[in-house]
């Protein structure tokens, strides 16, 4: 039982922000709450929360160029959104639907899930392999655009009492996913998941022949997903096998290190296969 | 704070704390359909359905649904005056198929599926199991609620759904489209048949087929489907579980749990704790008595040892008591429990049951008190050796000997609604404790000496159970709660968190099982010796039972002169296994299993034709059952009922068996990392524990011909209510909805031991017979005397809720009933009876897995279960097949994903139902159900039991077709990837490195 004493919902960022600026009592932001409120008051030590519902962060949109996610969407918007359903064989839709099941994801958000971002969230894989991008607004008001793979590398400081505000894609041309994925029942949570995209880039289409790249977002290996960019598939295996060579020791019940690297290795060429096939 | 809902469409305003979870405030203003399963949002028992949309309420702040429009399962029907009882077509439909079991997921499912049919009316199979996939249920495997929910679709899109009236021929009618033409075959098709592959099915739910074998009894009511007793309260959400209640002056009470696996308490201070507003009451050690006794809920007298106090100076595994406090709300009652300073003196401890048997080791129970513990300084709790024959000569005149080792692991009931109690003091200075148990008189006893007070001045109440599977038959938080309610004088409720119920409750014994068999070439057997080493945990209830039924087991299916049963049952500093369904069976039938088809391979014999050659048969003598008994003396036993020929046969047919001998079809030229396997297994159980189980039950006459029928057996979702009441319906002419059933009360019901070992439909249903062909006389005897001229009683019948005599003559039962309490010899016609029996006769079960193993992942996906089950004859095919697909899929969780797993200082690591995965809708294996019915000469119309086979079977059947597929032997559970992948690896089979 959550021991807080204050909710807070405002309907402007400045206040949320101001809210969350707070020392006395440490505030903290709010979002679907499917992660943080069975955990408030004792693995976080919140005295407030935020609820940024009202902030109206929730649309999905696109124009030429970009795709836009506000943080408070919720995953089944995204895996109903066409949108993300056309893009690179649906790959976030589908990752949203197998992250959590409809109770969950009728409340969860893009934004929780980025912040929570546990190891085995093949969302988040498929927005790394999709190189999303992040506005993460300071309490004293800046913006700052991150990479979602430089957020994961510590989130805390990345946030620091901010808000993600925005996610971002910059559609390629045309693109091609896989997943692959080991787990203890068919929709059990993964030990070890793989999200492969093949991309063709728009930036490159005035050049004189459109260049490809090739991202695999591994999750399983190691404490946080790893990511891999190489031009060309053939390319893909040795940077994977040095990625996953440079993580670090990580294994629990259902899978020990060893064998979460030997099959992420697998995993990671199945997703790419698949995602070649189309 | 005040928060603004429109709740099953009337505006409400709550009063809610900032920190108050939708689910507490919702159950607070009364709509305590919400249930409690978990707080980490992964058992979906809490969901509502909020602004259209299924979300769950435990993982939401009351705050956050400011505004917005909920609806709960009450808001689907509400009862209104002149429409009490009207349902909902969901809940109609989940009724007529028989999808509730427990209900406590009930309402959760109904309303997943009223979100789902809001925006898809057409919803394909798939769609409905994703649907339901977030609200866990333990109890059906899902196979009824799927079909309840593309049934109601297809009623509500206007198309016929299948009519349930009996058909024709008077073949039982089954409430499901049949998928077949199968409801009932003659011949059994022949076991190598046809060569064909199996056609998809569109609906992937199979009915189950029901396979009559002679004689077939004539009967009305029996072994025919009826709707069970309580299905529309559960279907209506009604708050009819322990929880679903708050007294005036209620307190919650919490416990606080060991983070340490061995320690001595060196001081502990409640000053802070005490001292908090709102708290009322703090326990240790030092407030309660120090009553040594053992929790398993058993007959009397308990078996030993007793190594248990409500509260001890010391503490045994992480997750063992250490203090109980009781606070005006759950909130004050949790911050107490932070403010207990506690010093532990940390111990040694020990986790592995061959290390714990050491000298040196250290001595988990080291207490001066404890009583009938074997061995305390070698932590030896029993040291079991029972011998039929002798092994050594058998093994000795045997052609081949196998010796093999397998391993068994720990694993949770996981019953969604978690151990909860409420006690209070009555009117009359009596304990009233109201308790989600299996056990309310052995708990009355039990809980009597703890609390100090005569067993007559405490009443247990049994409401609805949200599941047991053997869990409940224990008294886990019962004393405490009493306790708390003896200090403050207050009703005091307590309630497990979901981390609490995986480490301070039971679960199943592991075990390490070596099996040396000795067969000769001809394929009999000469000896079977099984020595178990068995892990007890920090503490011994059910220790010497449970693994007495695992020695009973695992010697008793197939034949062989030679028999013996060594047994070592081992303290460690792990949370105490206790009693689950199958009790110590699957542990054994894993090893049994497998090894028997490993001894058939090394001989050179088919592992089906060797297994047939070798299992008992009707007249066969249970050999075992007269040396072992259950932890007490046996009795001899013969197999008087079986149908287990029929089951390999009818199984075989439906799981397309001869693919096991095309040795293409194990491959996918498409997938090269796949490879296809069949497996097999049979199993035996049985009813009851022989010369030990008593049921009782009571009938009376009511003025209108109904009937009350009051049982102790206590129903705790397996549908034993309905079938009761089904028997009784049966010998009084009446249907079963003139039976009023109630379980139980030890006020107002009479004894029953409880439910388990598989008795209730044996022993309670044979006390029920009895008691209903009492009141049939006393119906005829009044009727023959005073409203009949020259009736034979002797030849008078109860047929259509009438009495009728051989001539045609009748008098309707109410006018029976008026006569005999009003104008004549007034009387109430009424009678109890009890029912033990000598014989445990043994359903048998044939199961086979259809699986595909990922030889470069270890990933084993089960594609198809087919059970077919010998219960003798089913007294109600629905809820019986329905036991058999919930237990089936439960041991599939057993086999597969499911475990317990520990780091190195005996914490637990999977205490939420993430890290402990059970099987969720949109996973399970398609699982077609037959029931094979054979007549049991001293069962109730020929029944025997259904609780416990399905979990027998599952694991040795899928070991066998990982065999198949890919030749490597497993045999150590659970199959999780990376141990078959390390066992492939080892085994350097090509292929299996990419
Ligand atoms: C039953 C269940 C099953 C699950 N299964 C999976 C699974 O299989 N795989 C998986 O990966 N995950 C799984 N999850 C976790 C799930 O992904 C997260 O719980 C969820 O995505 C968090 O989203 P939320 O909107 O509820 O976030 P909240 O719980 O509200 O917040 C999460 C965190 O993010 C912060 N936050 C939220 N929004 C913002 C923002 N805009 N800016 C800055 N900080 C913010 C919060 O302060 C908090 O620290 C599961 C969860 C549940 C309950
Ligand atoms: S109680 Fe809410 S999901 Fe378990
Ligand atoms: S009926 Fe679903 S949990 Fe019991």
């Amino acid at each position: 039982m959550p021991m807080i004493t204050e909710y807070h919902r405002p309907d402007n960022a400045a206040d949320a922000l101001a809210l969350l600026g707070r020392t006395e009592p440490r505030t903290v932001p709010l979002a679907g709450g499917t992660w943080l409120v069975p955990r408030l008051g004792r693995q976080v030590p919140a005295g407030a929360v935020v609820d940024l519902r009202d902030l109206g962060w929730r649309g999905i949109e696109r124009d030429p160029d970009t795709l836009r996610i506000g943080p408070m969407a919720t995953l089944s918007e995204v895996a109903a959104s066409p949108v993300c359903m056309a893009l690179a064989d649906g790959i976030l839709a589908r990752t949203a639907r197998t992250d959590a099941t409809v109770n969950v994801r009728n409340q969860a958000t893009v934004g929780g899930t980025v912040v929570v971002a546990p190891a085995d969230s093949e969302f988040v894989l498929a927005l790394l392999a999709l190189d999303a991008e992040l506005t993460v607004q300071s309490s004293a008001g800046g913006y700052r655009i991150w990479s979602l793979e430089d957020l994961l590398q510590a989130p805390e400081n990345a946030l620091m009492g901010g808000l993600i505000t925005q996610i971002r894609i910059h559609l390629p041309l045309s693109s091609a996913a896989g997943l692959a994925r080991v787990a203890r029942t068919p929709s059990d949570h993964p030990i070890v998941s793989a999200v492969a995209l093949c991309a063709e880039s728009r930036w490159h289409q005035e050049d004189v022949r459109v260049s490809g790249r090739v991202r695999i977002a591994l999750g399983g290996v190691g404490r946080r997903p790893l990511i891999v960019q190489v031009e060309r598939p053939d390319q893909a295996s040795s940077a994977v096998s040095e990625a996953i060579g440079a993580a670090g020791a990580w294994g629990d019940h259902r899978g020990s290190d060893g064998y979460r690297r030997i099959v992420g290795a697998l995993l990671a060429k199945r997703a790419l296969d698949e995602a070649l096939a189309y | 704070m005040d928060v603004h809902l429109t709740i099953n469409g009337e505006a409400w305003t709550l009063d809610v704390r900032a920190g108050e979870l939708l689910l507490h405030a919702l159950r607070r203003a009364g709509f305590y359909g919400v249930k409690h399963g978990c707080e980490t949002g992964e058992c979906g028992a809490c969901a509502i359905i909020l602004n259209h949309r299924l979300v769950n309420s435990c993982t939401m702040l009351a705050a956050q649904a400011d505004g917005a429009s909920i609806i709960t399962i009450e808001g689907l029907a509400p009862d209104r005056p002149g429409a009490r009882g009207w349902l909902d077509p969901i809940q109609q439909a989940f009724i007529d198929c028989g999808a509730i079991q427990c209900g406590y997921c009930t309402p959760a499912q109904i309303l997943a599926a009223k979100a789902l049919l809001r925006e898809n009316s057409s919803p394909t199979e798939r769609e409905v199991r994703e649907a339901l996939a977030g609200v866990i249920c333990r109890c059906t495997g899902y196979v009824k609620p799927v079909q309840a929910v593309l049934r109601v679709a297809a009623l509500l899109r206007g198309e016929p759904a299948p009519a349930f009236d009996e058909t024709d021929d008077g073949t039982p009618a089954l409430p499901f489209p049949s998928t077949g033409d199968l409801p009932e075959a003659e011949e059994p098709p022949a076991f190598t048949s046809s060569g064909a592959e199996p056609t998809p099915t569109a609906i992937r739910v199979d009915a189950p087929r029901l396979i009559l074998a002679p004689p077939r009894p004539d009967t009305r009511v029996v072994n025919r489907p009826a709707i069970k007793v309580d299905a529309v309260k559960l279907a209506k959400g009604r708050p009819v579980f322990t929880d679903d209640l708050t007294l005036p002056g209620m307190l919650y009470g919490a416990l606080l749990t060991s983070p340490q696996a061995h320690a001595r308490i060196r001081t502990i201070d409640t000053a802070q704790a005490r001292a908090l507003p709102g708290v009322h009451a703090v326990l240790t050690y030092q407030d309660v008595p120090r009553v040594i006794y053992a929790s398993g809920g058993q007959s009397y007298p308990n078996p030993p040892p007793y190594d248990q106090v409500s509260l001890d100076s010391k503490v045994r595994h992480v997750g063992d008591r250490v203090a109980a406090v009781a606070a005006e709300s759950p909130e004050i009652a949790e911050e107490a429990l932070g403010l207990i300073q506690v010093e532990y003196e940390p111990l040694p401890a020990v986790f592995d049951p061959l290390e714990a048997m050491q000298e040196g080791a250290p001595v988990i129970h080291d207490e001066p008190d404890a009583v009938g513990i074997h061995d305390a300084e070698r932590n030896l709790v029993h040291d079991l050796h029972v011998a039929y024959g002798d092994v050594e000569q058998g093994l000795a005149e045997a052609d081949l000997v196998v010796e093999r080792e397998y391993r068994v692991h720990q694993v949770q009931q996981v019953h969604i609604e978690p151990h909860v109690c409420i006690t209070w003091w009555d009117e009359d200075d009596r304990l009233v404790v109201r308790s989600s148990t299996q056990v309310p008189f052995h708990t009355r006893r039990m809980l009597a000496p703890l609390v100090q007070l005569p067993i007559r001045r405490i009443r247990v109440i049994k409401p609805r159970i949200g599941g047991g599977f053997g869990g409940k038959q224990e008294m886990v938080l019962e004393d405490l709660c009493a306790h708390l309610t003896l200090a403050t004088g207050r009703p005091v409720r307590m309630e497990y968190t979901r981390e609490q119920s995986f480490a301070s409750a039971r679960s199943r014994h592991p075990q390490i099982l070596r099996y040396r068999v000795g067969a000769n070439k001809d394929g009999t057997l000469t000896a079977v010796h099984l020595h178990i080493i068995a892990d007890k945990g920090a503490y011994g209830p059910h220790g010497l039972t449970v693994q007495f039924v695992s020695g009973f087991r695992g010697l008793s299916t197939y034949r062989a002169p030679h028999l013996r049963f060594d047994c070592q049952v081992v303290y460690t500093n792990k949370p105490a296994p206790g009693a689950y369904r199958g009790y110590g069976a699957p542990q054994a039938l894993f090893a049994l299993e497998s090894v028997m088809e490993e001894t058939a391979l090394a001989l050179g014999f088919d592992p089906v034709e060797f297994k047939r050659r070798n299992w008992l048969r009707e007249g066969d003598e249970i050999t075992m059952a007269k040396a072992m008994g259950e932890g007490r003396e046996g009795f001899q036993q013969f197999v008087r009922s079986s149908g287990l020929e029929q089951c390999v046969q009818q199984g075989a047919a439906i799981a397309n068996w001869e693919r096991r001998y095309d040795p293409n079809w194990r491959f996918d030229p498409a997938r090269p990392h796949i490879r296809r396997g069949l497996g097999f297994a049979v199993a035996m159980h049985g009813s009851g524990i022989a010369g030990l189980d008593m049921g009782a039950a009571s009938i009376k006459l009511n003025d209108d011909g109904s009937f009350n029928l009051t049982v102790g057996a206590t129903d705790l979702g397996t549908g034993s209510d309905t079938i009761l009441a089904q028997i009784a319906a049966e010998v009084l002419g009446v249907p079963t909805e003139d039976i009023l059933v109630y379980s139980s009360d030890t006020d107002l019901t009479p004894f029953d031991k409880g439910a388990y070992a598989s008795s209730t439909t044996y022993i309670s249903g044979n006390a029920v017979f009895k008691a209903a062909q009492e009141v049939r006389q006393q119906i005829i005897q009044h009727a023959a005397r005073h409203l009949f001229l020259d009736p034979d009683p002797q030849q008078m019948t109860l047929e259509g809720r009438q009495v009728w005599t051989h001539d045609g003559r009748s008098v309707p039962l109410d006018q029976v009933a008026l006569h005999s309490l009003h104008q004549a010899t007034q009387h109430q016609i009424m009678a109890s009876a009890s029912h033990m029996s000598y014989e445990s006769p043994p359903p048998f079960s044939a199961q086979f897995a259809e699986l595909e193993v990922d030889i470069q992942t270890g990933q084993v996906t089960v594609q198809r279960l087919v059970i077919a089950v010998d219960c003798g004859t089913a007294i109600n095919p629905v809820t019986a097949s329905g036991q058999v697909e919930g237990g089936v899929i439960q041991a599939l969780g057993y086999t597969l994903c499911e475990e317990m797993a520990y780091d190195h200082a005996g914490r637990l690591l999977t205490t939420d139902l993430r890290s402990y995965r059970v099987f969720a809708a949109d996973e399970v294996p398609e699982m077609p159900v037959i029931l094979v019915q054979t007549y049991e000469p001293s069962g109730p119309y020929g029944a025997k039991a259904v609780g416990e086979i399905p979990k027998h079977g599952v694991a040795p059947a899928v070991a066998s077709a990982i065999f198949h597929a890919t030749g490597v032997r497993l045999r150590a559970l659970p199959f999780t990837p990376e141990r078959v992948w390390q066992r492939l690896q080892e085994a350097q089979i090509p292929g299996v490195s990419s």
